[in-house]
């Protein structure tokens, strides 16, 4: 099939009434969850997850695609606001877009922030459409030994691109993977660590684990705390925030959009390449590329100095970067079933709830799926600019929502969507199980992404480990180019961490 | 290192050690997968013991984010002031925020004992659990929700909201996808299913 068949069939599965209409509500839903404190793009996908049992499978990943899109631009408004982060994604949105609140301009970067995010998701997810043939070529490279190789690459570099201590990081990708084993092995079929439960003869429920980890772990978080978001006085910049200032219609936006188009165009599109760069690595996502186009855009400007006191660039930056990364973690979702950020995980979650198994077989003999991945954050991206525009004032409200009054709706969301999946008690046990354990792990800095990592990429390795060694003994793993490069890069993520910490301690 | 981590780590390693121990009774080519990840994730918790005691490495991390965050500060925080007396901050994780606003207590009914709200909720959630195995997701979601609005002491209007949300939403999923609310998942009665 050629690629312009291929490219309708995947927009024939977008452009229904249907589907459109739930790329709106998703926008919507993800908006409000983005700005609401402690959800965001990752607890909100994961709540909505079992809501979509009754939607057909591309209704229901436009819908959750959509969550993402909207989310990830949700997280500015109480950056930019509140100096807050909603999401990691939006911590660069902080740095510049506050002391646009400061001096009474909290309007104008939001507006800025919606062009930037809706641009960038679209631009990004129009290359990678260009880009599907070459990805093709590219995967059809990649064999059983590769793909044990790429999944071991995805575990080893987190504690590369997430914050966390690399003993900690990689303990908990351990642990992840070692749950993994629970249930049906690849080359038997006898159950493995079951005790007899039928409910755990396919393994940990992966909703419930998700619904767990990233949702109820937030909530014990959350429900300690004793007012508002907005009442919060975060650290970083002097002053106190003044009201956003209205705008005066349809000249501003045109203005805006000159911002960002007629006087920094390179700012925006250097920070989408690195955005879709950052994406094909596995867990890293928005929370790096914000961050990283932030930093280029900053250390290759002129005159740097205005960086941090509101200057433009850093808004452009931070926020096309962030909604840029939300495609190409779509690609080593898609080509090998690794997610590229933790968001993307749990849309794991939803494709292989509706019967979708990503991987090279899927992405090479349904590349109409990728295009419609690509197509339907895309047209989120189109959507996100009129509804973004339309509720940033109605957004920033949500800032003022009491944190004990989020907990309660989400514990029971979690709790009834789990047992909806599979009317399982044993699956309620899971989310109240890890997210107890999820909350340990928020508090004392043990990565909840690599867990979760682990978890999805444990099965991957040990059946294409499995299969490897029936082709042949352990040289088979250096037996290609492209196997002693990814032998490289795992060495290469293990030892640099190590090195750079062993050469700060000789140096201090 | 705070008890709670010690916990979290106890929990990794002792599960890690029993699997490891259980992979013995599978075949020998379902044998090596846990046997080798247990192994990898034993190693790693007993470097994080060693480096907590010894301080062999430090804090060994690149940090590309946490150099935004402040985070040893934030860490020294959250870590130092666990004795439950005063307010403390939390830490900013990925996908989170940071918050330094006051922490809430509850006092136990009877007694002069003050926990945490988050204490309160784990303890919340496992009765909810209970509950939900006992007489099904509709009457423990309600029962959860009427429990957390005491304990939390919700203003009268938002608790009447956050009851009639809780309500619609066991309604859609009920009604839309056909999950049995009534349904307790034991045969203690004789009543396996009670209703749809």
């Amino acid at each position: 099939m050629s690629a312009l068949a291929s490219f309708i069939e995947g927009a024939a599965l977008i452009f229904t009434p249907v589907t459109l209409l739930l790329i709106v509500a998703g926008i919507t839903v993800g908006l409000i969850l983005g700005a609401t404190p402690g959800i965001g793009p990752v607890p909100g996908i994961a709540l909505v997850l079992p809501l979509t049992i009754g939607l057909q499978t591309w209704e229901a990943l436009s819908l959750l695609f959509a969550i993402y899109v909207g989310g990830m631009y949700g997280g500015a408004v109480s950056a930019i606001l509140l100096n807050v982060p909603g999401t990691a994604g939006a911590i660069a949105s902080t740095f510049d877009g506050y002391p646009f609140s400061l001096r009474g301009e909290g309007r104008y970067a939001i507006e800025i922030s919606v062009l930037a995010s809706s641009f960038g998701a679209v631009f990004a997810a129009v290359l990678l459409i260009v880009s599907v043939p070459i990805l093709v070529a590219v995967i059809a490279l990649f064999g059983t030994p590769e793909y044990a190789l790429v999944a071991i690459f995805g575990l080893a570099i987190i504690p590369l691109v997430t914050q966390y201590s690399m003993g900690k990081a990689l303990m908990m990708a351990g642990f992840g993977t070692l749950l993994s084993a629970v249930g049906m092995p690849p080359m038997t079929a006898t159950p493995r660590y079951t005790f007899g439960i039928l409910d755990l003869s396919d393994g940990l429920a992966f909703v419930p684990v998700l619904l767990g980890i990233f949702a109820i772990a937030e909530m014990i978080k959350l429900t300690g705390y004793d007012g508002s978001l907005g009442d919060s006085q975060s650290g970083g910049a002097d002053g106190e925030p003044t009201e956003p200032r209205e705008t005066n219609g349809l000249s501003d936006l045109l203005d805006r959009f000159a911002d960002i188009f007629v006087r920094n165009p390179l700012t925006f599109f250097k920070s989408v390449i690195v955005a879709i760069v950052i994406g094909f690595i596995p867990a890293a996502g928005g929370a790096v590329s914000n961050i990283l186009a932030y930093a280029l855009e900053k250390a290759t400007a002129k005159d740097s100095e205005s960086f941090g006191t509101g200057d433009v660039r850093g808004v452009i930056s931070a926020e096309s970067a962030n909604s840029g990364t939300i495609a190409s973690t779509m690609v080593p979702l898609l080509a090998f079933g690794i997610p590229g950020s933790p968001t993307a995980a749990v849309i794991l979650g939803g494709m292989l709830m509706h019967g979708l198994n990503p991987g090279p077989g899927l992405f090479q003999d349904s590349v109409h799926l990728s295009y419609a991945t690509f197509i339907s954050i895309a047209v989120g991206g189109v959507l996100l600019l009129g509804i973004g525009l339309l509720t940033a004032t109605q957004m920033a409200r949500l800032t003022n929502l009491e944190m004990t009054m989020i907990v309660p709706p989400v514990v029971v969301l979690c709790v009834v969507g789990s047992y909806a999946l599979s009317l399982s008690v044993v699956d309620v046990s899971l989310v109240v199980l890890f997210g107890l354990l999820g909350y340990l792990m928020i508090k004392y800095n043990y990565s909840t992404v690599a867990f979760i990592l682990g978890l999805i990429l444990g099965p991957i390795i040990e059946e294409n480990v499995h299969r490897s060694f029936s082709l042949g003994d352990v040289t088979i793993f250096v037996g290609s180019p492209l196997r002693i490069l990814l032998v490289a890069l795992i060495v290469g993520s293990l030892v640099l961490p190590v090195a750079a910490a062993v050469y700060r301690r000789t140096a201090a | 290192m705070h008890r709670e981590e010690k916990l979290l780590i106890a929990v990794v390693m002792a599960v890690s050690a029993a699997m490891f121990v259980g992979s013995f009774q599978y075949i020998q080519e379902a044998q090596y997968f846990p046997q080798v990840v247990a192994l990898v994730t034993m190693f790693f918790g007993a470097t994080i013991i060693a480096n907590r005691r010894f301080n062999l490495a430090g804090e060994a991390t690149t940090d590309l984010v946490g150099t935004v965050q402040d985070r040893a500060e934030l860490e020294e925080q959250v870590h130092g002031d666990d004795d439950g007396s005063r307010p403390e901050l939390d830490t900013a994780e990925p996908g989170s925020f940071r918050i330094n606003l006051p922490l809430l207590y509850y006092t136990v009914p009877f007694t002069s004992y003050r926990v945490t709200h988050r204490a309160t909720l784990a303890v919340l959630l496992v009765v909810y659990l209970g509950l939900v195995w006992l007489v099904g997701v509709f009457v423990s979601s309600v029962v959860f929700v009427l429990l957390y609005g005491k304990v939390v002491g919700l203003r009268r209007g938002v608790f009447a909201g956050i009851v009639a949300f809780t309500v619609a939403a066991l309604l859609v999923f009920g009604v839309w996808l056909e999950t049995p609310l009534f349904r307790p998942s034991h045969d203690l009665f004789g009543l396996t299913v009670m209703g749809g």
